[in-house]
């Protein structure tokens, strides 16, 4: 052995070492930030797993909106390695789903590395993929949201986009509690892409979204959205928005505007039609607004509602702007301006009020603000400040003009002239639970300030009731239960002015009248039929409210039919002076009913058997006139009688039939 | 330095790298049947190591012609009786494990020429009288794993066996004009018949090897300190078979570079102990032996992360010591238990009790 030479071997190995060292230290030490980046990059993959989104329910715990769990099949084509287990796919997929063979394999053969083969798979068919495993083809969780009410409460919901993000209602406003946190999947995968592990340490559990439960009555909502799309194209309006709500916490029972939508399909409908006009829109209130004017000028001891005012026989001019009445009258007592409408009335008590003192009232309803309710887009509406007022601002916004409302501000702020005189902050949702069913959050009334005095609001409250007894929302009233209310028809702005074809009709009305539990906003926008409020929106109101108060055992639990007539006649027999020489002639007599005078036609003194002339009567005097004659009639149209099948005078005989038109009078 | 003290040493440094390979398979394989399996391995090498440490190496003096001929014989029937593995016959079923006689060869070989060198004397400086028997058998056995095919073992073999040639005192001239001869022929024949190998050399040019790529993924994510044993991600297929000739980028992922600088110190140790113990050994043949067994040793080492980290084409050469593969282990098992006997019967202490090293290892 030549030492040498071993020597020389020894220095090359001693060499080698050093040079592999070197090297070593390179790869391990110099770039271990970057070999670790790409180790990260193939080896780990983060993955979202979704949240499932809260559902959202109405008050009663009837789901409006839930979350569909789907599975959506994918192929990493990279992995599909054969022609054999694309042919296996493609059989298997086209014998669950009913397509054709070739449309799968159509997809599998694209150039792209990933596809999906089948979007949002139902749960049944997804059953039957469940034991189907390829390489490469995986099944992920895909979320649907559903509204199984379909239309119902669409305005109120809002809608989610693809990526379930809520855009519009209350999927929007809510968007915090209702999509949960997404859990992490860390997973590690192998070189070919396979999973291999999870890191426990790094993944956490999804947890699901808040369940929003709304102080919307389903029930409520379906009558209501039913009974305006019946009204709306009944009176062949552009729009209509109604509104239940309960006065006494500013609970909304139900908002609804028609035309609506579908929640589920929202891309299909335009943006008119997916508006929340409750609350988006604005509108210039017209006479709804008069019980508020007259509540705080009550308030501030600037009128007594049995003072007389002259309301010049239907026009004025105020400032040299023509004012005119509907119903003409002479002299109107301020009860009488309400239950009439009269503008003339309102126009000349809205002269006794200080301009800033009815622009505090006006802030204090509510008006110029929004109402911050927990729906997004919401309107303030518009309130001119006093020092913007006009000579004319004070008369026309007493009579609703020159004042900008959206019809939830102006139930809201009506509400506050029924219920003690509070103004509630209007709200939509009951509470937040967590998925698990443990409240989060309680919502509750919340009285923002008081109006009116509590004896101002009862006192207003039952000149309400008689508005629809006697005045002008005759057509709202019920059979069953005592309601009140008042009318609105506001000539809608135009380019041209304030046009004389286009009216914003509505009306505000609240039942049971004594203690009222719901009070409804109906607005109509632009009807071609009819035009007042109280010839469209009342009697929407009082459909409405007619299958409320039928579904619903609690708003009026000891319901009778009113008897209206007899209640007359009593009252007639007691304080009317005979007269039967006046055949057929009826006498305007005032009555107290309900706790206040009204106007009452007596009939009393009508003979038995002769035909009454019963032209100008409203449909209620005709029942009430006819069934006491003991004969039938069959009523066409709406408004007052124009016509009767028996001429006034006739002999008429129990059981008769006469036939009555109605016309509106305009 | 008392030999006790290389004795221990070495046998120290072999068993923490037995322990640290047991360790990174079932770390790699995460599977408690090939850690069985090879813990069966390690058993039947530590039985090769105590058998071959009792034999008195003087004996393969004269059996080793026999021990040669008998692997030449075992090389001939691999391509005939071998069960083939990605495309080559390298191993030969035995009853409980698959044999590579390539690995058996290779030392049976080294004795040989040891021997040759010993017996030739002064004469291996002479072609015809010396030189060309041991070229001989060197030609046969390379061609014999080149047609495997194992082209890579092939060129190890050759490499050592003119390593001891060289340090066994053969004339250079006659090294270099084999070896040019030998390599040319050699290019020639790889060019023509191994498509292959050519590939792998080309690609090591090229663009670089995928599994040599993840091995240096697998290295660079180990850092310094490594990701801590039994939390290799590599292994997780992105080095594919890891448990075997790319074992060390594991152990560079899980230990870092602390871990893998160790190990290769480790190899270091043994070779520096294999040259002292073939310095001290009492004649030609235990010198040449000791000094071409440590060799291989080490070279095998250097090859084996030379090619993990991307320094070299890919062979198969395996990690000693550390690598899950049966006939490996055997051999370097029995490589050191003839390097322990060669140290037992140094010149400077030639009375050791077998029973007192045997119990002190």
């Amino acid at each position: 052995m030549i030492k040498t030479r071993a020597l020389l071997v020894i220095l090359f190995i001693f060499a080698g070492f050093f040079a592999i060292t070197a090297h070593l230290f390179n790869i391990q030490v110099v770039k271990h930030d970057l070999y670790r980046e790409i180790a990260f990059r193939q080896q780990d993959k983060q993955s979202n797993i979704l949240a499932e989104r809260g559902m959202i329910k109405d008050r009663t715990g009837k789901t409006l909106s839930y979350t569909k769990r789907d599975y959506s099949y994918y192929a990493s084509l990279r992995q599909f390695k054969t022609e054999s287990a694309k042919k296996k796919v493609a059989s298997k997929f086209a014998e669950v789903f009913g397509k054709s063979e070739s449309h799968y394999l159509n997809l599998l053969n694209s150039d792209k590395s990933r596809v999906c083969i089948e979007k949002k798979a139902p749960f049944e068919k997804s059953l039957k993929l469940r034991e189907f495993i390829v390489d490469g083809l995986s099944a992920e969780e895909d979320y649907t949201r559903v509204y199984p009410e379909n239309r119902l409460a669409s305005h109120v919901l809002g809608y989610v986009n693809t990526n379930l993000e809520g855009v519009n209602g209350v999927e929007k406003y809510f968007e915090d509690y209702l999509k949960g946190e997404d859990g992490l999947l860390f997973v590690q995968r192998d070189v070919l892409g396979k999973t291999v592990g999870v890191v426990q340490e790094y993944s956490y559990e999804p947890v699901p979204g808040d369940v929003i439960e709304l102080t919307i009555d389903g029930d409520y909502q379906k009558i209501l959205e039913e009974e305006l799309a019946k009204g709306l194209n009944k009176y062949e309006g552009v729009s209509a928005t109604g509104i239940v709500m309960d006065p006494n916490t500013g609970a909304i029972l139900a908002m609804a505007n028609i035309p609506d939508y579908n929640p589920g399909s929202y891309g299909k409908f335009t943006d008119f039609e997916r508006k929340n006009r409750a609350i988006m829109d604005i509108y210039e209130p017209g006479s709804t607004i008069k019980p508020l004017v007259i509540g705080m000028m009550m308030e501030e001891n600037l009128v007594n509602l049995n003072e007389n005012i002259e309301t010049e026989n239907g026009t004025f001019t105020y400032n040299r702007v023509k004012i005119s009445d509907t119903h003409p009258s002479r002299r109107l007592s301020v009860r009488g301006v309400l239950y009439e409408s009269s503008n003339i009335g309102m126009v000349k008590l809205s002269e006794r009020i200080e301009e800033n003192t009815f622009y505090k009232y006006l802030r204090d309803f509510g008006f110029g603000n929004s109402s911050s309710i927990d729906l997004p887009g919401e309107s303030s509406g518009f309130l001119k400040k006093p020092k913007n007022f006009s000579r004319i601002s004070k008369a026309f916004i007493s009579h609703g003009y020159e004042i900008s409302v959206t019809p939830l501000q102006m139930l809201t702020a009506f509400c506050a002239t029924i219920n003690g005189g509070y103004l509630n902050q209007p709200y939509i949702v009951n509470r937040i639970k967590k998925e698990s069913g443990e409240t989060i959050k309680q919502f509750e009334k919340v009285t923002l300030r008081t109006v009116l005095s509590k004896e101002i609001s009862d006192t207003l409250r039952n000149v309400l009731v008689n508005v629809v007894e006697e005045g002008t929302g005759s057509l709202a009233r019920l059979d069953d239960i005592y309601v009140g209310g008042k009318t609105g028809t506001a000539q809608k702005w135009t380019a041209d002015g304030y046009s004389t074809e286009e009216y914003n009709s509505s009306f505000i009305g609240f039942f049971p009248a004594k203690a009222p539990k719901v009070a409804v906003f109906v607005l109509v926008n632009s009807p071609k039929v009819g035009f007042y409020g109280g010839r469209v929106a009342a009697p929407i109101f009082k459909e409405i409210s007619e299958r409320i108060v039928n579904s619903d055992i609690n708003i009026a639990p000891y319901k009778e039919k009113i008897i209206r007539k007899d209640q007359t006649i009593d009252n007639l027999l007691a304080s009317v002076e005979d007269s039967r020489n006046d055949v057929g002639i009826t006498r305007m007599l005032n009555v107290t009913e309900n706790g206040s005078t009204v106007k009452k036609r007596d009939f009393s003194n009508l003979p038995k058997d002769i035909m009454p002339d019963l032209r100008g009567y409203s449909v209620r005097e005709v029942m009430a006139v006819t069934s006491m004659l003991g004969i039938k009639c069959s009523v066409t149209g709406s408004g007052r009688v124009s016509s009767q099948s028996i001429e006034p005078g006739e002999k008429i005989a129990p059981g008769q039939t006469c036939k009555i038109e109605c016309k509106m009078e305009d | 330095m008392r030999m006790n003290i290389i004795i221990r040493t070495m046998l120290f440094v072999v068993i923490c790298l037995i322990i640290t390979g047991s360790l990174l398979i079932f770390s790699s394989t995460g599977s408690m049947p090939f850690f069985k399996g090879h813990i069966a391995k390690v058993i039947i090498a530590f039985a090769g190591f105590f058998v071959f440490m009792l034999i008195p190496y003087e004996y393969y003096k004269k059996y080793s012609k026999y021990a040669l001929l008998l692997a030449i014989v075992l090389l001939v029937l691999t391509p005939l009786l071998g069960t083939e593995k990605n495309g080559a016959k390298r191993w030969i079923e035995l009853w409980f494990f698959s044999f590579q006689p390539s690995e058996m060869a290779k030392i049976v070989l080294i004795m040989h020429l040891a021997l040759l060198i010993e017996k030739k004397g002064e004469l291996i400086v002479d072609f015809k009288k010396g030189f060309r028997y041991a070229l001989f058998w060197i030609g046969l056995v390379a061609s014999l794993v080149i047609i495997q095919p194992n082209v890579s073992n092939s060129v190890i073999i050759t490499l050592i066996s003119f390593t001891v040639l060289y340090v066994g005192g053969a004339r250079l001239k006659h090294i270099a004009i084999t070896l040019g001869g030998a390599g040319a022929a050699a290019l020639a024949t790889i060019f023509a018949f191994y498509p292959h190998a050519v590939s792998r050399i080309m690609a090591f040019f090229t663009n670089e090897h995928m599994q040599v790529k993840q091995a240096k993924i697998a290295l660079g994510s180990g850092g310094l300190l490594g990701l801590g044993l039994g939390n290799s991600r590599a292994s997780d297929r992105f080095v594919p078979e890891p448990y075997g000739d790319f074992i060390f980028s594991i152990l560079g992922e899980e230990t870092g570079f602390i871990g893998a600088f160790l190990v290769l110190v480790s190899y270091l140790v043994i070779f520096v102990a294999g040259i002292i113990i073939s310095k001290r050994a009492k004649d030609t043949f235990g010198q040449l032996f000791a000094f071409g067994v440590s060799f291989t040793i080490i070279i095998s080492a250097f090859i084996n992360v030379g090619v993990v980290t991307g320094m070299l084409p890919t062979t198969g050469i395996t990690l000693p010591f550390i690598s899950f593969g049966g006939t490996s282990l055997l051999v370097f098992a029995i490589s050191i238990g003839i390097l322990m006997n060669i140290a037992m019967q140094n010149k400077d202490a030639p009375k050791i009790s077998i029973e007192a090293q045997t119990a002190s290892g």
